[in-house]
């Protein structure tokens, strides 16, 4: 599995939506991503790369995109 | 047998911790700002004795990148963190306009953002394995009101809120969140609040004496067995009088 598919897998897993939603997606844009769908998608991405985020990631974490560049900038995943 | 996290370890209160739940077999993360040969002794013949692991942790509280790196390495060894207790803390008895900005600071540095920073961190983990104990060693001073308490009672205080309103939060986790609020404890902080009079603030118990920190560790284990007690403040006292 790629890296872009294993990040694609915790947003479908966690926040329970198709992969055709993705792109676009942000924080509270979809009920299934408030704050506790938050911290269940974060704990999903921690799984899947084998990191532990930074708080400070946590909330900057706002969108689809945002977080495949904070993943990138901060933890070296390259999608 | 759990894995515990318990900090300010290398004497008072958290010493005795550490030797009651080795006793118990369960094993310790000792976090401590100053780790001594005598402290690593002890633990080691600690371990021996209880068959159990201690690892001693380095950590500064008043330094959010030490406390950052030594919470990293807890979590990094990928064990099952099932207690934390926020044990460390600065005691202060002294007039609020005799005591300084960055005192004060300090106080909250290490009595209210450590626990929370700490905190913060282990909860993840604790999320993921969906269960965790948090205790947060509070004091019955964070309810009374007296002269000179201004702001070790304040720091208490802020705690005990931090830890109800994160019971309500994090208990769908599986986590539950208690505070301990000792009165007069047998170690050297208590020097900090009996000043010039040692037998005035004994005067005010029911008990008559100090408690000890073997009958405050005794009962932290005990509340380790209620798994439905969340965001309760337990006063380990004496009562009052």
């Amino acid at each position: 599995m790629t890296n872009l598919e294993m990040y694609n897998k915790a947003f479908i897993d966690a926040l329970e939506v198709s992969e055709n939603e993705l792109e676009g997606l942000t924080y509270q844009g979809i009920t299934a991503w408030d704050s506790v769908g938050h911290m269940g998608l974060i704990a999903a991405i921690e799984d899947a790369f084998d990191i532990m985020m930074d708080t400070d990631d946590i909330i900057d974490f706002s969108s689809f995109e945002k977080g495949k560049e904070i993943l990138e900038k901060n933890y070296n995943i390259k999608f | 047998m759990y894995n515990v996290v318990i900090t300010g370890t290398n004497r008072g209160l958290g010493r005795q911790l550490v030797e009651s739940f080795s006793q118990r077999g369960h094993n310790v993360w000792a976090c401590c700002r100053t780790v001594t040969p005598e402290f690593e002794e002890w633990c080691a013949d600690l371990e021996k004795d209880c068959n159990n692991w201690i690892k001693i942790i380095q950590m500064d509280l008043q330094e959010p990148e030490s406390i950052k790196t030594g919470i990293n390495h807890i979590i990094s060894e990928k064990k099952s963190i099932d207690i934390l207790i926020n044990n460390a803390g600065i005691g202060h008895m002294g007039l609020f306009q005799m005591t300084s900005q960055k005192q004060y600071r300090s106080i909250y540095e290490v009595n209210l953002f450590a626990p929370m920073q700490i905190t913060q961190m282990l909860l993840r983990p604790m999320q993921k394995q969906e269960h965790g104990t948090i205790i947060n060693i509070a004091s019955t001073a964070a309810t009374e009101i007296y002269e000179g308490n201004a702001v070790y009672g304040a720091s208490k205080a802020a705690l005990i809120e931090f830890t109800q309103s994160l019971a309500a939060e994090v208990y769908k986790y599986g986590i539950t969140v208690n505070a301990i609020a000792p009165g007069l404890i047998d170690t050297d902080m208590s020097a900090v609040f009996e000043g010039n009079n040692p037998e005035e603030p004994i005067r005010h118990t029911a008990l008559g004496r100090k408690i000890t920190t073997k009958e405050i560790a005794e009962d932290i284990l005990k509340l380790l067995e209620m798994e439905i007690v969340n965001g309760a403040v337990l006063y380990i006292n004496g009562g009052h009088k």
